[in-house]
């Protein structure tokens, strides 16, 4: 019983840390977005469909500059089908620290236990040392 | 810094044939001056335009700048030495968008033979810029020294080696530069291209060895710390991306 609780609890921090704090979000009128907050880095979907990063990208006119894959690229915003940014996403961070604080515990519950004597009547036995005893199986 | 000044001469190369004197000014909002060292770590080059989409900054930023891990993670701080990528960050396009570092101004008496070439090019090494604050503050009092030292001139006496192709110019500008007030005869590569509205755009490039900034323009030595002392750099590049302009009525 006790290692099936500690398996879900391990279980639960493992799948809790391996979500990002972070998504990436639809911005809706992408020039301004990034004219105005000027995010480290944009995901763009082109009009072809093709995904890609822009690093430290500005925007002249129509067009949005900047990193892509180390390269220096200018791309027209007419080429440019959609435009994600990461944000913090704050329902994953609670699960992640929730999850992170459940695994602490369920490890230093864990830890606390090892060793335990089985106490049978008023005889206490060591079931790690000998299981044959009686109380032990 | 030197390059504005050979950029200058540049322009000798790419005006119109016309015997009349041209004269032309340097474009402050479209030209930039950098310098580079060789190997860089990551973090060795500045610019008076960090305002240009395709500049960043190396790494030990300071906040607000961004750097592309792609490019700035390549070698890391290691000191490889490699004179293949200067300046590392190149301009692409020109736009007026620049910190207002230099002046100039440039005549030519004979656009035809280009001779009768005379320019200068003044640059403000407090513009100069790496994008870390404590670093640049460091290299305008210690290194600089713009309080004694104000500018930078770049002189061009005369063009050599003009090699012709398509639209572009290659040549070689003969002059001399005055940092912290001592003046020493250079040489710069230049690249010369039409840019809009009548104007040119030169880009120019020279190198010294390290040493030849204490021997020759009288640095402290013992500011440059180990990148000097420990003979860690090899080289030690200066440029310019410069845009010049038909003064007014010619």
């Amino acid at each position: 019983m006790f290692r099936r609780m500690m398996s879900a609890v391990l279980l639960v921090a493992f799948a809790s840390s391996t979500v990002a704090c972070h998504s990436y979000v639809l911005v809706r009128q992408p020039l301004e977005f990034i004219a105005s907050q000027r995010p480290p880095e944009v995901i763009v979907t082109g009009s072809d469909g093709a995904k890609f990063s822009i690093s430290g990208p500005q925007v002249f006119g129509d067009t949005v500059v900047g990193y892509v894959n180390g390269q220096y690229q200018e791309v027209k915003f007419n080429n440019v089908g959609q435009v994600r940014v990461r944000q913090n996403a704050n329902g994953k961070t609670a699960l992640l620290i929730i999850g992170g604080a459940a695994g602490v515990v369920g490890i230093a519950w864990f830890v606390s236990g090892l060793g335990a004597a089985t106490q049978t009547g008023n005889v206490v036995t060591d079931c790690d040392d000998d299981p044959t005893q009686p109380g032990c199986y | 810094m030197r390059a504005l000044l050979i950029g200058a001469t540049a322009v000798l190369v790419a005006a119109s044939p016309a015997r009349a004197q041209v004269k032309f000014t340097v474009d402050a909002k479209s030209s930039l001056a950098w310098w580079q060292i060789d190997p860089h770590m990551a973090h060795l080059w500045a610019t008076t335009c960090p305002q240009e989409p395709s500049w960043r900054p190396g790494e030990g930023r300071s906040a607000g700048w961004f750097i592309d891990r792609a490019v700035a993670w390549k070698r890391g701080y290691a000191a490889v030495s490699d004179t293949t990528e200067v300046p590392l960050y190149p301009r692409f396009r020109v736009r007026p968008l620049c910190t207002e570092a230099m002046t100039g101004e440039f005549t030519v008496a004979d656009t035809v033979n280009w001779r009768g070439i005379s320019g200068l090019v003044i640059v403000d090494p407090k513009y100069l810029i790496s994008g870390e604050d404590m670093r640049d503050g460091y290299a305008r009092d210690a290194l600089f020294e713009v309080r004694k030292y104000a500018d930078m001139r770049y002189q061009v006496d005369s063009v050599i080696d003009l090699q012709h192709k398509g639209d572009t110019v290659k040549a070689v500008a003969v002059g001399s530069m005055t940092i912290r007030g001592i003046t020493k005869p250079i040489r710069y590569n230049l690249v010369v291209t039409r840019e809009g509205n009548g104007g040119l755009r030169i880009r120019s490039k020279t190198m010294i060895l390290p040493d030849q900034l204490i021997t020759d323009f009288g640095f402290n030595p013992y500011a440059f710390g180990l990148g000097i002392g420990e003979r860690i750099w090899k080289h030690v590049f200066f440029g310019g991306d410069v845009v010049l302009r038909p003064a007014a009525g010619h």
